[in-house]
């Protein structure tokens, strides 16, 4: 080999390399494919919109589906729809990604073995026809979906008389039982009335997660928000676990576990008299509980309870929410019970809690019903069973036995798009199409007609239920007794308008007016006593619903599961949540992995130490631990290649799954809260997934909070962050002197409950992807908006706090200066514009900003690997490589859209033209976006507030955004409340 | 190093820098047919026949450049509007051209037109303010009513004196010249975001 010196080594290899880049610099070829025949209603380039609704969960919101070449890219709230007014919430905000799911099934399947089998739709129909022709008018075909749409509900009532079977059950998870058994008893209605948030000046909550998963949260969380604006309002938190809702109230009750009843019961006893409200037979039965009697068994003081029940004797509309799932037990309805009776001695009945415009929802099945037809399963009166959007196998809990007596079942049919727990059971799998791809109806609320309609073709050899049972009736010889005509055919006969007019809208009507009740009062057989709690062991089990995950029926949407936690901004898994007392007590650190112990079973997770919660409590959010299950080899095979989304992992653990699984014998409802738990150290420790080490702020001012006599004016603010570094500035460098724009925006932190809406819709607009639990794990999540949550404990109780962080779009950017290629600018309108094209990734920009807002591509997180995943981009957004910093752009294409349309008109940008999708989709409306350069904008009005300030505004970085302080909880509780009163509007649910 | 191992280096290497640098400036240089007339289409689609000889507007059939940032491909019916009656046009071989479209419209299918002109994917070109702002389309796309087939002329390049790089096409120092002489947007983020 000859010997060569370094230098012309170098210049061989370079000359090589050279010819070799010359030669590959050849494009490939792209292909332009036009449509055979254009769509009247589409223009390429420009997006559709088509309205319809979300149905992620039973609540059903009006949203608008923006669609670009036929395919759905963003969902946004109906500003038409009178119980949302144009909000979606963080499960709609992700609903998309159900349909544009890799793990559908691609068209029917059949059981061969223990394997699901591609079948065709031929073949299935036949032989499920066979299998029923014999089983005509026997009574042994049962039906299991969930509250249903009209048109797909009335086709299964139908098919089920047809060929004889049993009465389709409609089963929830959550179905409020207790609420509505409660009503029947006292008012004579079995119904799930309007809690009217918007009309309320002051709510008291037991336990019901209302900007969560309590009934309408969107609808609550924009009614409780618009009651509060400018320090009115006052909220009260009673329960054991400081939840998100319950932290964005003002006092935090923390009675005994299970004996929050008593709470309720003496505060009906006070109010009533305190107001001289009548209870009729009631008054006999509370009247034994006073704020004296109580206190003992609750461990609250009587001074606490009484002074509550001053507070709402004086408010001008009250309203109290019946418990929320988590706290239900055994004496559920009597517990709803004392709660409604609160609201009649408040006045709250046919005010804020007004029956008429009654859900929906309290048309299902109870969970008692569950029983019965596991009983007939297991007692062989069940020869098929059909199974649609539901997974009792998750959601029921494991001591019920309801796996088990699935499996005494001859034939089981499902109609689910995806693979669950439930569905793996089935013989056959007949996929129906998604929302997403369908046309129905819905009537959430009595009065309130929404339509559904399809917003792109079936991506999948799918057809609607309705069709299919139709057609099986058909070949059984029954299709007469179907009804007639295709499901847009019956949509529009039942309609008052046209049908193209109503969809226009996205629907028709109004909530139906209220309506009086009197008191029945028919209190035989309650038990008003504390929840039993059975079982061994110190520690009180909590079971919530979670705000990401619902029931457990979101879990299989990975941008939900890389949400943090609006709690404990955990992501990606289970964990217990215990009292650091309680963790110090059983030697236990954040990320020690605890055995839970009930007497149906136990569970392993690692411990979550937060002071957001009573010592003598464990809190586990239901809805993880899903089963994994694969329909496709082939694909998992190809994500081998692509694991860091983990898709093959189990995430977290299913608490249902150690319930005792006890009923509360008047509604049949599951009892939630009806546990003890041993919690055992196992000596094993797990990595804590979340996004925020640290729940303290360090003094650093962060986020901040005033008082509301500040507000008033009436003492000066307090000073909690270090004082201002004055420094020579010329604000002219925010933006171009010639610039009428200089873009701004204000985020309220009082009215922010940190419900992480925007979160999602963010991620959906700017196509941030999704990285899995291992990348976040080593700190490398993407989302470009950080809800912080900071829980301190203070002299007077637990003070929490939370502040929302994104690129501050600072006039001084401490990013732009360190940028060696000049790929992170400022613009002449004062954004800090980020060129992904420029960027080299030295990440200088991230290491230099204080305010960490700034996201790594460390690896090419392409979406085209899990197609049809990557449908969902946003067309008008670049999708970043590898090596590429990224961060909030304050919706940049949405502002250069509309400077366009402006200047098209020949004018300036107005204020309101321009809303970013995180303000978008604010339930609480609490961030405002515009020209901070008008003087008569909304945003710049804001930044006069005296709550406004800039988050670390001594470092001089001179922020776009201006934070409104949260208004110091203590205060409202300590008076000065202005005059509160009917500030929302009766439109509200 | 000695004289013998340095030619055992660069014998052969020169050899192959030979053939790889005249095999480029064979491509660089002179056009290839290829480049000169465009990409061979699935229809041998005129426009000089369109827009010259029968004298029909750009918009006609590229309906959205003025509404979209897409100025768009038609969709075949609109191709059939006409074609349904005229089977045969003047230049030779054009009835075996439309019965190929025919051939489409009869299987269902769209036709799988190469693209011309493109930009990259962190590019967000859009049409509709250049044609409202009343740049002609011949200023990018160069004398297309003169083509038969398409292809991106050598004037679209930015640099003069590096003309003959094929990958200097519709790149940003030749849009942003543009810009400069007609006072349109220079921030980034008019085009990158």
């Amino acid at each position: 080999m000859p010997d060569l010196d370094r230098r012309e080594f170098l210049k061989i290899v370079g000359l090589s390399a050279g010819a070799a880049a010359t030669v590959a610099c050849e494009e490939p070829v792209q292909k332009i494919i036009p449509y055979l025949n254009q769509p009247e209603e589409i223009v390429p380039g420009v997006p559709t919109w088509y309205a319809s609704t979300c149905r992620e969960c039973p609540n059903a919101c009006a949203i608008q589906v923006k669609t670009r070449e036929g395919r759905p890219i963003k969902v946004e709230g109906n500003p038409d729809d009178p119980v949302t007014g144009g909000k979606v919430c963080v499960r709609g905000q992700a609903g998309l990604y159900r349909t544009y799911d890799a793990d559908r099934f691609r068209g029917p399947m059949k059981r061969e073995g223990d394997k699901l089998v591609s079948a065709s739709w031929e073949e299935a129909l036949a032989s499920l026809a066979g299998r029923l022709r014999p089983l005509l008018d026997s009574g042994k075909v049962a039906w299991l979906g969930p509250q249903d749409t009209r048109v797909s509900g009335e086709a299964v009532e139908a098919f089920m008389r047809a060929i004889g079977g049993q009465q389709p059950l409609r089963y929830e998870a959550l179905a409020w039982e207790s609420l509505r058994s409660a009503n029947e008893r006292i008012f004579g209605v079995d119904a799930i009335p309007q809690f009217d948030f918007g009309a309320s000046d002051l709510v008291v909550s037991f336990g019901a997660d209302f900007e969560e998963t309590w009934l309408n949260p969107v609808a609550n969380q924009r009614g409780y928000a618009d009651a509060r604006r400018d320090g009115k309002g006052f909220g009260v938190w009673v329960g054991p676990r400081l939840s998100m809702t319950g932290a964005d109230m003002d006092q935090w009750i923390a009675p005994k576990p299970g004996s929050e009843i008593l709470i309720a019961l003496a505060l009906a006893n006070e109010v009533a008299r305190r107001k001289g409200s009548s209870l009729g037979a009631a008054k006999a039965i509370i009247s034994r509980f006073t704020a004296g009697s109580v206190a003992a068994q609750t461990g609250v003081e009587a001074g606490v309870i009484e002074g509550l029940a001053q507070r709402i004797s004086e408010a001008a509309a009250p309203l109290a929410l019946p418990p929320g799932n988590e706290l239900v037990g055994t004496n559920g309805t009597a517990f709803a019970a004392a709660v409604q009776l609160l609201n009649v001695a408040s006045g709250a009945i046919g005010k804020t809690v007004r029956f008429g415009p009654n859900r929906e929802l309290g048309k299902v099945g109870r969970f008692r019903n569950m029983k019965e037809l596991a009983g007939a399963m297991r007692g062989g009166k069940v020869a098929v069973l059909f199974v649609k959007d539901a997974n009792p196998v998750y959601s029921v809990p494991e001591a019920f036995g309801f796996e088990d007596a699935l499996e005494q079942v001859p034939f089981i049919v499902s109609f689910s798009s995806a693979n669950d727990e439930t569905t793996a059971h089935a013989d056959l799998v007949l996929p129906n199409n998604t929302p997403f791809e369908s046309w129905d109806e819905l009537e959430p609320v009595s009065g309130l007609r929404l339509l559904q309609q399809p917003t792109l073709r079936p991506l999948f050899d799918t057809r609607p239920t309705a069709e299919v049972l139709a057609e099986l009736a058909q070949s059984v010889g029954r299709g007469e007794r179907m009804p007639s005509g295709d499901v847009r055919t019956r949509i529009a006969s039942g309609l008052s308008g046209r049908l193209d007019a109503v969809l226009a809208k996205g629907g028709e009507g109004a909530p139906a007016r209220t309506v009086r009740v009197s008191l029945a009062n028919d209190l035989s057989g309650l038990d008003f006593s504390p929840a039993a709690l059975e079982g061994e062991g110190e520690l009180v089990l909590l079971a919530y619903p979670s705000l990401h995950f619902y029931d457990g029926r979101s879990a299989r949407i990975q941008r939900l599961q890389e949400v943090p936690d609006p709690v404990t901004k955990t992501m990606w898994g289970s964990y217990a949540e215990i009292h650091p007392d309680t963790a110090e007590r059983l030697d236990l650190e954040r990320g020690d992995v605890v055995r839970i112990r009930t007497g149906a079973g136990q569970i392993e997770l690692p411990v979550f130490p937060h002071e957001a919660i009573r010592p003598d409590v464990v809190a586990v959010a239901i809805g993880q631990g899903h089963r994994p299950v694969d329909p496709d080899p082939d694909l998992s095979e190809r994500w081998q290649n692509h694991d860091w989304l983990g898709l093959a992992d189990v995430h977290g653990v299913n608490v249902l799954s150690v319930l005792p699984g006890k009923i509360d014998p008047v509604s049949g409802g599951l009892a939630w809260l009806s546990t003890k738990a041993a919690v055992e150290k196992t000596g094993e420790r797990r990595h804590v997934v979340a996004s925020q080490g640290t729940f303290k702020q360090e003094g650093r001012g962060i986020a901040r909070e005033t008082t509301l006599a500040a507000v008033l004016g009436q003492e000066p603010a307090p000073r909690d962050a270090p004082e201002l570094i004055v420094k020579d500035y010329d604000p002219a460098r925010d933006s171009a002197q010639d610039s009428p724009y200089r873009w701004g925006m204000s985020i309220d932190l009082d009215a922010c409950s940190g419900c992480n809406a925007c979160i999602t819709a963010c991620a959906q607009e700017n196509n941030i992807p999704t990285v899995g639990e291992e990348m976040v794990r080593v700190g490398r999540e993407m989302q470009w908006i950080r809800l912080e949550r900071y829980a301190e404990r203070g002299d007077d109780g637990l003070d929490v706090r939370k502040a929302v962080m994104l690129c501050q779009q600072c006039g001084a950017a401490p990013c732009e200066n360190v940028c060696p290629v000049y790929a992170t600018y400022h613009t002449g309108e004062g954004l800090n514009a980020m060129v992904y094209n420029r960027c080299i990734g030295t990440r200088y920009c991230s290491n230099n900003c204080p305010y960490k807002v700034r996201r790594f591509n460390y690896l090419p997180y392409d979406f085209e690997v899990r197609e049809p995943v990557n449908w969902a981009l946003n067309p008008d957004v670049t999708v970043r490589s590898k090596g590429v910093m990224e961060k909030c752009t304050f919706c940049v294409q949405r502002i250069q859209e509309q400077k366009f349309e402006a200047k098209k008109a020949g004018r300036l940008v107005a204020d309101g033209d321009i809303t970013p999708a995180c303000a978008q989709t604010c339930p609480s409306n609490a961030i405002v976006f515009g020209n901070l350069k008008d003087p008569a904008s909304r945003v710049s009005r804001l930044w006069q507030d005296p709550r406004a300030y800039n988050a670390l505004k001594q470092l001089n970085t001179r922020p776009a955004i201006a934070s409104l302080k949260q208004i110091d909880r203590r205060s409202r509780k300590a008076g000065a409340r202005p005059q509160g009163g009917d500030h929302g509007n009766s439109e509200h649910s | 190093m000695s004289l013998r191992s340095r030619a055992l280096v660069w014998a052969p290497l020169l050899g192959v820098l030979t053939i790889v640098v005249s095999a480029t400036a064979a491509g660089l240089y002179d056009y290839s047919d290829d480049e000169l007339s465009g990409p061979e289409q699935p229809i041998e689609f005129s426009h000089r026949v369109h827009a010259t000889d029968l004298g029909i507007e750009c918009l006609y059939c590229h309906t959205s450049a003025d509404k979209s940032q897409t100025a768009s491909v038609p969709a075949v019916s609109v191709c059939m509007g006409c074609h349904q009656w005229v089977k045969e046009g003047s230049s030779p071989g054009s009835a075996e051209e439309i019965a190929k479209l025919h051939g489409y419209v009869e299987r269902s299918e769209s036709i799988p037109w190469i693209r011309v002109h493109s930009v990259p994917d962190h590019v967000r070109f859009k049409h509709e303010p250049h044609v409202l702002g009343g740049i002609t389309c011949q200023r990018c796309h160069g004398p297309v009513e003169a083509m038969n087939r398409v292809w991106l002329v050598p004037d679209t390049v930015h640099n003069p004196s590096a003309a003959f790089l094929p990958a200097a096409k519709l790149e940003m120092g030749w849009c942003v010249d543009c810009h400069q002489q007609e006072n349109g947007p220079l921030e980034c983020i008019t085009c990158h975001y």
